[in-house]
């Protein structure tokens, strides 16, 4: 049983009650400082990435707000086994860089064991035990480490160590230590792991930011490096390729050289073959021209030889420009004179009337630089083309009658004029006017009746366009004096010769307008859908027409001329043409046309397969394809005629599903009044 | 039966004495590094080697501890009696971390090594008379 209880004194109670509200009073204020001082410490770590800045500000709270005098904090290597004091308080100089292996020591276990230690008694536990390794070894019982040194107080007794870990990682190690024995209670463990578990997340997420920056720079440090090799790579290839380009540059002036010399000896489209022995003779049809300055030896015998030789030069300069722009070919000169060929190298359907507007060009712009003019003539023929002469001398040249004949109509040519031979009449007469010259006598050949070519008729006069019978040559032939008047008022600024030659030459442009404007008045004053006609614009329709090819001087004449094109060939050159046409309408501020240019240029490219157009492009449309069909070229061997191109007209596809009423209007303008015009089935032209 | 005041002498500052008694009746004094405070009525010691104190107690749980606080000398006198011995937990962490702590400064990690932490109940307390 219990033994009897003493009573207590209310006076002895009442002490024992003060005593323990002040205790409790105490504690309480102590745990307020406590959870105060753990929120301050917690903000300001929190607060910062900067892993110095946190190591300061947690040691520093070690001593100014714990009262700890002595600290530490050391951090784990990436291995765990070492670690190596980061940051320190209360050590003369500084305990930074010292390092400890982990497991020894009070911090070294702490850490390694990933628990909070806390002695009262390290220094005396450690003489202990000092001691009997003393012993140990007297004894020689075992062989033992070597005793290690630690970073801290050499005469440390009481020591605090809180392992630092996040998510099982070890990042460190906090400690606190006093030479004082017994230095740190309970309280003070369970505050320091509080701290240390900020401390701890605090050091993890700024060696993480760390990190995040060292692996930023390591990836900067790398995107350098791989932009410098990008660099040198460029500057490797740049300097390669110039190298390559110098290398190409001089294979190409090479080859230009080459090519030049070549171009002395053949026409260019033939250098390929020529360069592979694969050009073999032919029978071509073909225009021989032959010219003559009349009276250059007695005109020039006054002048020094450099100025003959300079001014023949510059005349055969402009000779050739003017030949190539009508697709000749300079065969060969001979003194003043020169041999041109026209058909040469490949086959051509308007070599004619190439040579005879080239001869007409050479006239007007080089003839008057001669006191006594020039005479050209121009025979046409069957004649054989080739590499002519000694392998290592050879040139282009062609060999037949035709040749011999041409030399001869050039020399009964009158001065200034441009002869041609009697055979060459029925092709020429429907655009040239030709006037008969007198029968002469020609050693080889017999009696001889050349033709002088005066000019390129008018379009009225143009019979292979305009039928003397048809509407327009009755009631609109007026139009074409309004276009050229139109041209000269409206368009005067518009360098037309820069236009393509041959279509100036042929005024196709004009007879375009000319056409479309007379096809429109004509449907006017038929009455039926007024309306509609009515809606079109005369002068947008005029300017339209004329302005249609302006593109066309943008484009070298090589590729205008070319024959060979093929569809995707031919449909860039078309996109090249509108583009030009469009740029050059803007220049001269015709912006205006542009759309309905446009426009026909799609009908063209699918001759009307897609889509439904307006009146004003099926006026053009109408009108253009028409005088492009009438052009002076031998077509499939026969000559065309007027209505042939309307029946070609009327097999568009455009006008295949659907009653046309423009087109329709277009056959009755333009045919001859006796005329049928049945359109076929299939077109089976192309429209170049 | 512990108070409050007897902790700071079971911090292991100054080393404590044990006596313990033989089968046979024959005694044994020794010192030993530290008495460890486990509860009001509990103590341990640490048991790292087989010695004479370990083969007595085996033999007889009696035994007598003197511990002594080093800020002001006081001895404490406590008859103890041997209870049981815990090879792991947390009791034996703790004894074994500080044991760790120290053996590893010294070198000595391979040889001072805890076995276990025996449990002693603890049967009286008695104050030394204050040595003025």
């Amino acid at each position: 049983m219990a033994a009897e209880p003493q009573v207590p004194s209310v006076r002895d109670q009442l002490v024992d009650n003060q005593k323990i509200i002040d205790r409790l009073n105490t504690e309480l204020a102590r745990k307020t400082d406590e959870v105060r001082i753990i929120q301050q410490i917690s903000s300001e770590i929190s607060s910062t990435l900067d892993l110095d800045r946190i190591l300061a500000i947690s040691l520093d709270a070690m001593e100014t707000v714990l009262g700890f005098r002595h600290s530490m904090i050391l951090l784990a290597s990436g291995d765990e086994r070492v670690l190596t004091v980061a940051a320190s308080r209360g050590y003369d100089g500084g305990r930074t860089g010292a390092e400890i292996p982990l497991g020894q020591g009070v911090l070294g276990v702490a850490a390694r064991r990933r628990r909070v230690v806390r002695m009262g008694n390290v220094a005396t536990q450690r003489a202990y035990l000092t001691g009997v390794r003393a012993r140990t070894e007297a004894a020689g019982q075992a062989a033992l480490e070597p005793t290690v040194e630690m970073p801290g107080l050499a005469d440390a007794q009481s020591q605090l160590a809180i392992p630092l870990v996040v998510k099982d990682r070890l990042v460190g190690v906090l400690g606190v230590e006093s030479a004082t024995a017994n230095a740190f209670d309970e309280l003070d463990e369970m505050l320091l792991s509080i701290v240390g578990n900020q401390v701890a997340t605090g050091i993890d997420n700024a060696r993480m930011h760390l990190s995040a920056i060292e692996r930023s720079r390591q990836l900067d440090a790398a995107n350098a490096e791989l932009s410098r090799l990008n660099e040198t790579l460029e500057a490797g290839v740049a300097a390669r390729t110039a190298e390559l380009s110098a290398a190409l540059d001089q294979v190409r002036r090479e080859k230009e050289l080459s090519e030049t010399l070549l171009r002395r000896m053949a026409p260019p489209e033939v250098i390929p073959l020529m360069l592979q022995d694969r050009l073999l003779a032919r029978r071509l049809d073909v225009a021989v021209m032959f010219t003559d300055v009349v009276g250059f030896t007695a005109y020039s015998s006054g002048m020094e030889p450099d100025e003959v030789f300079s001014q023949l030069n510059e005349f055969f300069g402009a000779a050739g420009e003017i030949i190539g722009r009508y697709r000749g070919y300079i065969n060969k000169t001979n003194g003043d004179g020169i041999m041109a060929l026209f058909g040469v190298p490949f086959e051509s359907a308007t070599y004619r009337t190439d040579a005879v507007l080239a001869a007409l060009a050479m006239q007007r712009e080089t003839g008057a630089q001669f006191p006594f003019g020039m005479r050209i003539g121009i025979n046409t023929g069957t004649v054989t083309a080739g590499m002519l002469g000694p392998p290592d001398k050879s040139l282009y040249d062609v060999i037949g009658d035709a040749v011999n004949l041409a030399s001869r109509v050039e020399a009964l040519c009158p001065r200034g004029g441009v002869s041609v031979s009697p055979q060459c009449e029925d092709v020429l007469k429907p655009w040239f006017q030709l006037e008969r010259l007198e029968e002469q006598e020609v050693k080889g050949v017999g009696r001889l009746t050349c033709l002088n070519v005066l000019g390129l008729k008018a379009i009225a006069e143009d019979e292979r366009r305009v039928d003397p019978t048809s509407r327009f040559a009755a009631d609109y032939l007026s139009v074409i004096e309004e276009v050229e008047a139109m041209k000269r008022e409206r368009l005067g600024v518009i360098d037309f010769i820069s236009l393509q030659a041959r279509d100036l030459a042929l005024r196709h442009n004009e007879a375009v307008a000319s056409y479309a404007v007379a096809l429109l008045r004509m449907l006017r004053a038929d009455g039926a859908d007024a309306e509609r006609w009515s809606a079109v614009d005369e002068g947008a329709l005029m300017t339209a027409a004329l302005l249609h090819d302006a593109g066309k001087h943008v484009v070298e004449p090589a590729r205008l001329n070319d024959r060979n094109l093929d569809g995707a060939g031919r449909e860039r050159l078309r996109r090249d043409l509108l583009e030009g046409t469009l740029r050059t309408l803007k220049q001269i501020d015709a912006d205006s046309a542009a759309p309905l240019i446009a426009d026909l240029y799609r009908f063209e490219a699918t001759r009307g397969a897609e889509g439904e157009f307006d009146t004003a492009v099926e006026l053009l449309a109408a009108a253009d394809i028409y005088d492009a069909l009438t052009a002076p070229k031998i077509y499939k061997g026969s000559p065309w005629r007027i209505v042939g191109a309307l029946a070609e007209l009327m097999r568009l596809p455009y006008c295949q599903s659907q009653h046309r009423p423009v087109f329709t209007a277009f056959a009755e303008l333009m045919k001859p009044s006796s005329a049928v015009i049945a359109p076929r089935a299939r077109p089976d032209f192309l429209i170049r | 039966m512990l108070p409050d005041e007897i902790k700071p002498a079971m911090h292991g500052t100054i080393p404590s004495t044990i006596v313990t008694c033989s089968l046979a009746g024959i005694p044994n004094v020794t010192d030993i590094s530290q008495v460890w405070y486990v509860d009001e009525t509990h103590v341990a010691l640490s048991f790292q080697f087989f010695s004479k104190t370990h083969r007595n107690v085996r033999e007889n749980p009696f035994a007598e501890v003197i511990v002594r606080d080093a800020q002001n000398f006081q001895e404490w006198y406590l008859e103890i009696q041997f209870d049981h011995s815990e090879e792991s937990g947390p009791l034996f962490d703790a004894m074994d971390i500080e044991l760790e702590a120290i053996a590893s400064m010294t070198g000595m990690s391979g040889i001072f090594k805890l076995h276990a932490a025996d449990v002693y109940r603890v049967l009286s307390v008695r104050k030394s008379k204050s040595r003025g």
